[in-house]
């Protein structure tokens, strides 16, 4: 049924919900820079100020979702496809999340992302009259011989590589990402990082020398 | 591992975690898709906007609309749970008071008061004013770019016209006691506040003073230092917060130069005549520098402590680096999003202004941030050419467009008018242009020259100070794969 979500409770806003729409206040007034919004805090604004709570969980949330998505997507769909996606997952939490008893607000926000992104896909796939596995968990990233337990390694390789990337420090961290996962150019990521294109290219090309010695200390060759 | 990994499929082999890591680290969508995204929802959630900037700090109040007969009730229900809350907590838990405003929601209730004046800041702090020459408070009086610098008043006068006229004030007034201190600044200096404070000491409330009425009063000396942009730049890299900066600027410096009229904002001046000056907003926690070129807020503590983010922060303070938006407009509000803190100012900061370096210090961290040289700056550092050395003007550049047939004729052409670029790279060359005597003059213009070798490029860059837009003006060259030569850059020595 699709109740005024932003109606809830208001005997139970008033009660506890108080407590907490006044704990974000002064944590507001007395906040520091730089503090992000806890997901109490999102979900309160969610109910009580519907624009409020859309633009902070927009804040919060839409890179995250937009880099599940992309990741899922970034074979098989255009950069139109993937905003849509990003918007349809942000703008089904903010009209169907629970906003009392819907759990882990990050983890609501993965999970509708990676299945509205394979429902995307699937769909990308059947117009291309594609043959894909029953189980979409698996359309992505994987070939159909590769087991669970390279996937892991895959994984776990994944998450070493991710942390020499970061050991770099900003902003050759930031261009391999942008570069190797993001699959942008240089000219895309100068705009983005606000640099010179050819700073930006000369940067990666030291930085991938940097990472590659440092895999190398762990015996793995890019 | 001997077989070697490609370091693109490595990373789409993430698992969840890691790209938790990423989305959190790391800009996955640029600005300008993030907004077609925000817009996209909200159009679909059908709220509505004051504005199209994606900061907007105030919403028009339209709750989603699920029918129309719908409308009336929830507008009804939200005011009323809202005064529910209120009274509530005023009457049971005293909470502190909070002003009862759908159009100024609780959540910037500290901005409330001073959000048209950040509006208004927001247009008024326009892009920086044609270039100087990079040491120009060391230039004589011959130097032709400074006459054009100080006739650069009118946003200026804008910003000023909102309440910082007073500022420029020199009459002789009451002296105030009140002093910048950094706990009160955190609770908001009000009027009322500052009234009582100087009842106990029996002196007038908020006024205009200089520092030699101070100095008249016994309330400073006439060596007291006053605040330089280096050191303060410095310590704002340490601060978290606007009421650490109050009383750093308190305790160093004493007595403000003015207090404005209504006791909101606080100036410590940075020369003797007050056109070089740091603004302290009292009830918005925020500060700013305001030279007689530009203004621009200041930053504090940068998100992360690596030496590139301290650098970008110095460089920001200082007014080197501009803060550019994503379509690269000058002296983006980056403010908005964070009073004092920007948390990512070093994924934003972009524009040189080459006229606010002003010593090799600034030379050393723009060749450490950037990767390039300064050349023109350390050679006048180094005393080998005057700060009056003939700097390129924009309609020399101009007729280079206009006769040269390849970017080499373009760059060999500027090179043999003003032989020491602002910046040499590999590959790269800047020059800051003088707009004097040309269609923009006022704005502040760069030619940038750059290529590889297959292909090379020229243009100029003009902020229109007045719109604070950018615009481009392209060279075209004759036929494509037309590499640059880079012996005419390494040649510069």
């Amino acid at each position: 049924m699709n109740r005024p979500y932003f109606l809830g409770n208001v005997q139970q806003l008033t009660l506890s919900g108080r407590m907490c729409i006044m704990k974000v206040i002064m944590r507001i007034f007395f906040r520091k820079g730089g503090d992000q919004m806890t997901d109490s805090e999102i979900v309160v604004m969610m109910k009580s100020e519907p624009e409020k709570g859309f633009r902070m969980l927009f804040d919060e949330y839409h890179n995250y979702v937009y880099t599940i998505v992309y990741n899922i997507l970034r074979n098989m769909a255009d950069s139109r496809d993937i905003e849509e996606c990003v918007a349809d997952v942000i703008s089904d939490v903010m009209m169907n999340y629970d906003t009392l008893h819907g759990g882990s607000l990050k983890a609501y926000i993965g999970t509708a992302a990676k299945h509205k992104a394979i429902d995307i896909s699937r769909s990308i796939s059947r117009k291309a009259a594609k043959n894909i596995p029953m189980d979409g968990e698996f359309v992505y990233g994987l070939a159909s011989d590769v087991n669970v337990e390279e996937e892991v390694g895959n994984a776990e390789l994944a998450r070493i590589v991710y942390s020499k990337i970061e050991e770099l420090g900003s902003p050759d961290s930031e261009i391999l990402i942008q570069k190797f996962f993001f699959d942008r150019n240089s000219a895309e990521i100068a705009k983005i990082l606000k640099m010179n294109p050819i700073t930006v290219r000369s940067r990666c090309s030291r930085a991938v020398k940097r990472l590659r010695g440092k895999l190398a200390e762990l015996d793995i060759n890019i | 591992m001997d077989n070697k990994i490609d370091l693109q499929e490595v990373l789409r082999s993430a698992d969840d975690s890691t790209l938790e890591r990423i989305a959190e680290d790391h800009i996955a969508a640029d600005e300008a898709t993030s907004r077609r995204i925000c817009e996209k929802c909200m159009a679909r959630l059908d709220l509505g906007r004051s504005d199209d900037e994606g900061a907007s700090e105030t919403f028009s109040a339209e709750p989603a609309r699920k029918s129309s007969f719908l409308r009336p009730a929830v507008l009804t229900a939200l005011g009323a749970a809202a005064m529910a809350v209120f009274i509530y907590g005023l009457a049971g838990m005293k909470a502190p008071e909070i002003k009862q405003d759908h159009e100024q929601p609780v959540f910037f209730t500290e901005t409330a008061a001073a959000t048209e004046k950040d509006g208004e800041d927001t247009s008024g702090m326009k892009g920086s004013s044609p270039d100087n020459s990079i040491a120009s408070q060391k230039v004589t009086d011959d130097d032709t770019t400074s006459a054009s610098v100080q006739d650069n008043t009118p946003d200026v006068t804008a910003v000023n016209g909102q309440g910082g006229n007073h500022s420029q004030n020199n009459s002789s007034s009451a002296v105030a006691s009140t002093k910048a201190d950094g706990s009160q600044q955190h609770n908001g200096l009000t009027a009322d506040n500052s009234d009582e404070k100087n009842d106990e000491h029996g002196d007038t409330a908020s006024g205009n003073y200089t520092r030699s009425d101070k100095i008249a009063a016994g309330e400073s000396t006439a060596d007291t230092s006053r605040p330089d942009i280096d050191e303060i730049a410095d310590h704002l890299v340490g601060f978290n917060t606007y009421a650490e900066l109050a009383a750093y600027m308190s305790d160093e410096f004493g007595h403000p130069d003015v207090i404005g009229d209504d006791g909101v904002t606080l100036e410590y001046w940075l020369n003797d005549d007050g056109s070089d000056k740091i603004i302290l907003e009292t009830k918005v926690w925020r500060a700013r520098r305001k030279t007689a070129e530009k203004q621009y807020y200041l930053s504090g503590k940068p998100k992360n402590d690596d030496r590139r983010s301290l650098i970008t922060s110095k460089l920001y303070n200082k007014g080197i680096i501009a803060i550019v938006n994503s379509e690269n407009y000058v002296n983006a509000d980056v403010a908005v999003m964070n009073p004092f803190n920007s948390d990512h100012i070093e994924n934003f900061a972009s524009w040189l202004d080459m006229s606010m370096i002003s010593s090799e210090k600034d030379v050393e961290m723009i060749e450490e941030y950037y990767d390039f040289e300064c050349l023109r700056a350390k050679k006048i550092f180094s005393g080998e050419i005057s700060p009056s050395s003939h700097r390129l003007t924009f309609n020399e550049v101009m007729e280079l467009f206009d006769k040269c047939g390849s970017v080499n004729d373009v760059l060999a052409g500027a090179l043999n008018s003003q032989h020491y670029p602002d910046i040499k790279g590999k590959g790269y060359v800047m020059y800051t242009l003088d707009t004097a005597g040309s269609k923009y003059a006022g704005d502040q213009a760069r030619l940038e020259i750059f290529g590889d070798s297959g292909n090379s490029y020229a243009y100029i860059n003009i902020v229109r100070k007045e719109k604070n837009e950018l615009e481009r003006i392209n060279f075209c060259y004759s036929g494509k794969q037309c590499g640059i030569d880079t012996g005419l850059i390494d040649d510069i020595v």
